[in-house]
């Protein structure tokens, strides 16, 4: 299988934030939180259930901590390690 | 007013029926309030020029349900533009307050308007400006999203009109296949065990407690939120804690005795509902059963809720509760609440919940005053007498407790407040 690069899984993070959200691509920034960008309790869900439609990975039981989701970036990163494992 | 009928969808139908299931209670329909507190009084002029604002508006607010003499799908048919009902009360003590505003709550809307206001006044404990709105034409969301408009300014009508355009008299497949799915999910839960309900008297008065966390409770609240359930998971953290003590609440049940929760959550973005529809009922159920075993320790059952949220999201049970609730609307509310009664205790569920995590309304100023606290007060239907409906608002959060007066004693309801304020504060 080819490896993801980290910015394909942001980039594709973005895409379904926008979806989840109503929100346009330029208003979202990867830096900031995710509930900066829109996510709320009922959104997470709907992206994790996104992570794990897109590349089969399950980050609900996967133990995330505050600094996974404290940017998209982070989130990315994350979702980068456990399809790197 | 607009070129098109208005078609009401299956929600709006399930709100008729709480409706109809309300008529003999004080306040004779399905209403609910939002509470906007203020440290200062709001000046007359900001009020008056608040109801100028809604002028445009009252047709559809003095509307009512009709059928289609064809098709009978129903329909909202505007009525005459009559001004709306706008009471003001000033109290001698500032412990009245609680009182003042579960009475107004009890009043029935003036002559079957959707929308009526209430103006509390204390010198010291301040103002609180109470808005009623019939669940026929608003839900909490869309009522927050009227009121930001509002406070922007005069309430123009979409040039779109709202509600369903069409009847939905096709598409029968998939509002069959939906109502499979609901069933089978019913039958599910009927086989694992009893379900734990109470219900209440059809006359029984809606009475209201209410918990509100300072800034610094309610962060604390959270950082415990994202340690024992994960980041982002309020919501199942708090069903949790809610579950735990309606658990002791209630007499013990059977091994096997579960609670069913029907979960409201928020349609709008969803399918093909408008992201900023104000009108109507855009919402939906997510249902959660518990096996009350499980909440002997709350935080035990944090995985299984948390479970269930993700496997109902994932195959959208809810928009499945909109589309299979279409087929409802044939129906009579009279003949639908004896199904209902007759299927029995899977159906109604055992207490409702839902949690608000942000608020429509962009700023704390409104009709001149500051909003220090905003919470919603939603009257439960005798069948479920009981519901805990938590918001945020300013960085805090309310849980409001909204039951009808004689489902449980009053010394057991105070007990079950004391007992959640103190879990909610990590006391205990």
């Amino acid at each position: 299988m080819n490896k993801i690069s980290r910015e394909e899984i942001e980039s594709a993070l973005k895409d379904e934030i926008c979806t989840i959200t109503g929100k346009k691509p330029e208003e979202l920034d990867a830096d900031r939180p995710l509930s900066w960008n829109g996510i709320n309790s009922m959104g997470f869900v709907e992206l994790l259930l996104s992570v794990n439609r897109l590349w089969n990975v399950n980050l609900v039981d996967a133990g995330l901590g505050t600094a996974d989701v404290s940017s998209l970036s982070a989130l990315a990163e994350r979702i980068g390690k456990e399809l790197d494992k | 007013m607009f070129s098109r009928r208005i078609y009401l969808d299956g929600f709006d139908w399930i709100a008729n029926l709480l409706n109809y299931q309300c008529r003999l209670t004080p306040g004779r329909g399905n209403h609910f309030l939002i509470v906007l507190k203020s440290k200062e009084n709001f000046p007359k002029s900001a009020l008056h020029s608040l109801q100028k604002r809604l002028e445009p508006l009252l047709p559809l607010l003095n509307g009512s349900i009709r059928r289609h003499l064809l098709h009978l799908a129903p329909y909202w048919k505007p009525g005459k533009p009559e001004a709306l009902a706008f009471t003001t009360e000033h109290l001698l003590f500032a412990s009245d307050f609680p009182m003042a505003v579960e009475q107004y709550a009890n009043r029935p809307l003036p002559r079957g308007q959707a929308l009526a206001a209430h103006l509390i006044f204390h010198p010291e404990e301040g103002a609180a400006l109470l808005f009623k709105f019939s669940h026929l034409l608003f839900d909490g969301r869309g009522a927050e999203l009227l009121l930001e408009s509002l406070r922007k300014g005069k309430f123009e009508l979409p040039e779109e009109a709202p509600g369903l355009s069409s009847p939905m008299l096709n598409e029968w497949e998939k509002q069959f296949s939906c109502g499979r799915q609901i069933q089978n999910r019913l039958l599910e839960i009927r086989k694992e065990g009893p379900t734990a309900v109470r219900h209440a008297c059809d006359t029984a008065a809606s009475a209201f407690r209410v918990l509100s966390l300072t800034e610094e409770e309610t962060d604390n609240l959270r950082r415990r939120s994202d340690r024992d359930a994960g980041p982002f998971m309020l919501t199942p953290y708090l069903l949790a804690l809610t579950a735990g003590a309606v658990h002791h609440l209630l007499p013990p049940g059977g091994e096997k005795e579960q609670f069913l929760i029907p979960m409201s959550i928020d349609m709008r973005g969803q399918d093909t509902i408008p992201r900023d529809a104000v009108f109507f009922n855009q919402w939906s159920m997510l249902p959660i059963s518990i096996r009350r075993s499980l909440l002997e320790n709350p935080a035990a059952s944090i995985p299984e809720i948390r479970k269930q949220i993700f496997i109902r999201t994932g195959e959208r049970i809810a928009l499945a509760y909109r589309a299979a609730t279409r087929l409802m609307r044939i129906a009579p509310p009279a003949a639908l609440l004896g199904i209902v009664r007759k299927m029995g205790n899977s159906t109604t569920g055992s207490f409702m919940f839902s949690f608000v995590s942000g608020t429509s309304l962009e700023q704390a100023k409104f009709a001149g005053g500051t909003i220090t606290n905003l919470y919603h007060l939603p009257a439960m239907p005798p069948m479920t007498g009981l519901g805990v409906f938590f918001n945020a608002f300013n960085n805090r959060l309310n849980a409001v407790i909204s039951y009808r007066s004689g489902i449980f004693p009053e010394s057991d309801i105070e007990h079950f407040t004391g007992e959640l304020e103190r879990t909610l504060k990590g006391e205990s």
